[in-house]
């Protein structure tokens, strides 16, 4: 069974993000993203900021899908999303303000990425994808630990985990990662 | 969902595509490209899907490889609802085009196919090395079995631009026309 919490490097904003929605009318929309948030064991937040066709879907539908890159291992995990509400303010926009301006420098989008708002979402399932996977040891780091204790804390006051999984296969293998981010 | 009395979307229902995109599409693959697509599921909710290499991209077709393990569900999903979204994004400029189009079937891979993604993952691969992914991960993600790939057909109806900003998602016939 995969935890949101297990998968935290993927939620780093190292790899980009690929997430599908799509209209009223059934027809898919498919882009890359910046941003998939850790917000609490339930949830992930996206960054909002342009009024483009993703958004409108989300809107619209109020569902979607995610894939997810660790960055040091390859795997890869398939989120299904829950849309809930969208923050214009407080903690967690402001960390994922921050967060989002390190990413635009590191990929010289700094002119292009403006955060409007975290959309939050409940994730209902993660599915570990079958990818090619590479050993890695990774220490723990307390300081991403206690990075999104805060934002859970802030948000709701609620940090009961909860399993979230869906399929086997590749997680089986899963190594724990701890939520750890201690990449060189 | 769906709905079957809602009038159809003219932008999203002419054949065809001009050659702007099909030239951009097709050099963003030749030096390296990140290739997403989007399907409706079986449960009728979006699922994101990655494909190995877009092998042919006429004004009539496209034609994309997929790893079979990597994308079963979406490819049952494909089998009821053939719609598809498809993203084709350069690693260094972030340009992206995104096409939309129906009538997608399943096929078996052709070696002509498995040559051409090969090439294509190739130059991904330096792309994601120069990007400082590091060799070893550029190396994982784009390796692939292909007696596991499956190409996908379908029939593309309008292209859009993707490039992060405010512009995402303007149709491309209409920015040059």
């Amino acid at each position: 069974m995969t935890t949101l919490d297990q998968i935290r490097n993927c939620l780093e904003g190292v790899v980009p993000a690929f997430l599908a929605t799509s209209d009223g009318e059934g027809m898919p929309n498919v882009s890359e993203i910046s941003q998939v948030h850790y917000v609490d064991p339930g949830h992930v937040a996206l960054s909002y900021q342009f009024f483009n066709k993703t958004r409108r879907n989300v809107l619209a539908t109020r569902v979607a899908s995610v894939i997810v890159v660790d960055p040091d291992s390859n795997a890869q995990y398939r989120l299904e999303l829950d849309f809930e509400e969208t923050q214009t303010g407080g903690p967690l926009f402001e960390a994922m303000r921050a967060k989002l301006a390190g990413i635009a420098s590191h990929t010289h989008m700094e002119s292009v990425f403006r955060l409007l708002g975290s959309d939050v979402y409940e994730v209902r399932a993660i599915e570990p994808l079958p990818s090619r996977r590479l050993e890695v040891l990774r220490p723990c780091n307390p300081l991403s630990a206690a990075r999104g204790g805060g934002v859970v804390d802030a948000r709701r006051g609620r940090a009961a985990a909860r399993p979230v999984s869906r399929g086997a296969g590749a997680a089986d293998g899963d190594r724990p990662l701890d939520g750890a981010d201690a990449r060189p | 969902m769906p709905s079957a009395q809602a009038p159809a979307d003219p932008a999203e229902t002419e054949p065809g595509l001009l050659p702007e995109a099909q030239t951009l599409v097709e050099a963003f693959c030749q030096h390296g490209a990140s290739i997403i697509i989007g399907v409706i599921g079986l449960s009728g909710r979006p699922l994101a899907g990655v494909a190995l290499g877009c092998t042919e991209f006429g004004p009539n077709k496209v034609r994309v490889l997929l790893s079979r393990p990597l994308n079963s569900e979406l490819l049952h999903g494909l089998m009821r609802n053939s719609r598809i979204a498809l993203t084709v994004s350069e690693v260094p400029t972030h340009r992206s085009i995104q096409i939309k189009g129906e009538g997608a079937v399943l096929l078996a891979a052709q070696a002509e196919d498995l040559q051409i993604a090969k090439r294509q993952l190739r130059a991904f691969r330096d792309q994601l090395i120069d990007a400082e992914y590091g060799e070893a991960f550029a190396t994982a993600y784009c390796r692939f079995d292909p007696a596991e790939a499956v190409a996908v057909e379908f029939i593309p109806r309008a292209a859009f631009t993707q490039t992060p900003g405010p512009r995402a998602g303007e149709r491309m016939q209409e920015s040059v026309r």
